[in-house]
């Protein structure tokens, strides 16, 4: 299999491992939900009351706030989900092997030169691999 | 009519008869070249995630079964041998309720596969082990074990000459891929 060398996860050890562990810890009881919400200061985006007073269509100034304190939220979390060196880890692995395979996937491509199904495929494949890579860069970059 | 006056019957059905031959003739690529020409490409991708199920000493077990079979096949350095203790784990039983085996055997699968092609004539019996097991009519785990198992499928394709099953086969692996890096971006 000279063609195949996507990376191995992680290791099958690992792998097995890491299924062993999460057996091991669902055995250990409940946890506190699956996913690992980062906390803004304790509190969300806070809804400020409409200066225009109640009952009225709230004003643009109140929604404009709403959306900048949703888009830091959003911030806050995209930056604490990518600040793991782990996530970067994983995140540049993945841009490797898509970009192996999208080159497999070019490389059909090219002996089907006149195949519209190829082509567009092959091009697909060479986005996928671009925001990848930018994935990993933008991940590394927020770690230093 | 003039034509087939000048021709006669008989050089009606010989023009017939030669102009068939000329077409076969033009179809002289080999069986697999000429699927691959014909052939669309199928780039359908169906997932699911896997939610880890409630741990069992069943489970357990089978999780160290497949974890004793990689590590047999990892020392076992006859190819045969290695595709031997694979298969082996690959026909073990799978204990109900536990979702994470799927991609545990879909890496059996997957390395199988490669080790059955590494034998003479064994591209084709990877092929008709793994295919099945990752038809786009079914859906896939998202997991690295499905990119790994159909980027595997898209290089036994390629080498048998179904570039349709190949190309399908690489774009679906890429795709997995990506939702994985959705995840982890999210």
């Amino acid at each position: 299999m000279s063609r195949m060398r996507l990376t191995p996860v992680p290791g099958i050890g690992i792998v097995l491992g890491v299924a062993l562990g999460v057996v091991a810890a669902v055995g250990c009881g409940p946890t506190a939900g699956g996913t690992n919400t980062p906390t803004n200061g304790g509190g969300g985006p806070t809804v400020t009351p409409d200066p225009v007073g109640p009952g009225d269509d709230r004003s643009m100034g109140a929604l404009k706030r709403e959306l900048d304190a949703f888009t830091r939220k959003k911030q806050s979390m995209v930056t604490a989900s990518t600040s793991d060196p782990a996530v970067c880890e994983e995140l540049c692995s993945l841009a490797t092997d898509i970009c192996e395979v999208q080159q497999k996937l070019c490389d059909l491509a090219d002996e089907h030169a006149g195949d519209d199904e190829y082509q567009n495929l092959c091009r697909e494949a060479r986005n996928e691999c671009r925001e990848a890579q930018e994935s990993c860069v933008r991940c590394v970059e927020s770690n230093r | 009519m003039t034509i087939v006056r000048r021709l006669g019957l008989a050089g009606v059905l010989g023009v017939v008869a030669i102009s068939g031959l000329v077409a076969m003739g033009c179809d002289a690529a080999p069986e697999g070249e000429e699927r691959s020409e014909d052939a669309s490409i199928d780039a359908r991708l169906r997932t699911h995630a896997i939610v880890p199920g409630e741990p069992t000493p069943q489970g357990l077990a089978y999780l160290e079964a497949v974890a004793d079979a990689h590590a047999q096949a990892d020392a076992e350095g006859r190819a045969e041998r290695r595709a031997a203790v694979l298969r082996d784990a690959l026909a073990l039983p799978v204990p109900g309720g536990l979702p994470e085996a799927e991609p545990l055997r879909l890496e059996l699968a997957a390395r199988l596969c490669e080790t059955l092609a590494e034998q003479p004539g064994g591209v084709p019996v990877a092929l008709d082990l793994l295919a099945p097991m990752l038809d786009p009519e079914r859906s896939l785990p998202v997991d690295r074990s499905s990119a790994r198992a159909l980027v595997v499928l898209g290089d036994l394709a390629a080498r048998s000459g179904d570039d349709a099953l190949a190309a399908g086969s690489y774009a679906r692996a890429i795709r997995v891929m990506s939702l994985l890096r959705q995840e982890l971006e999210r």
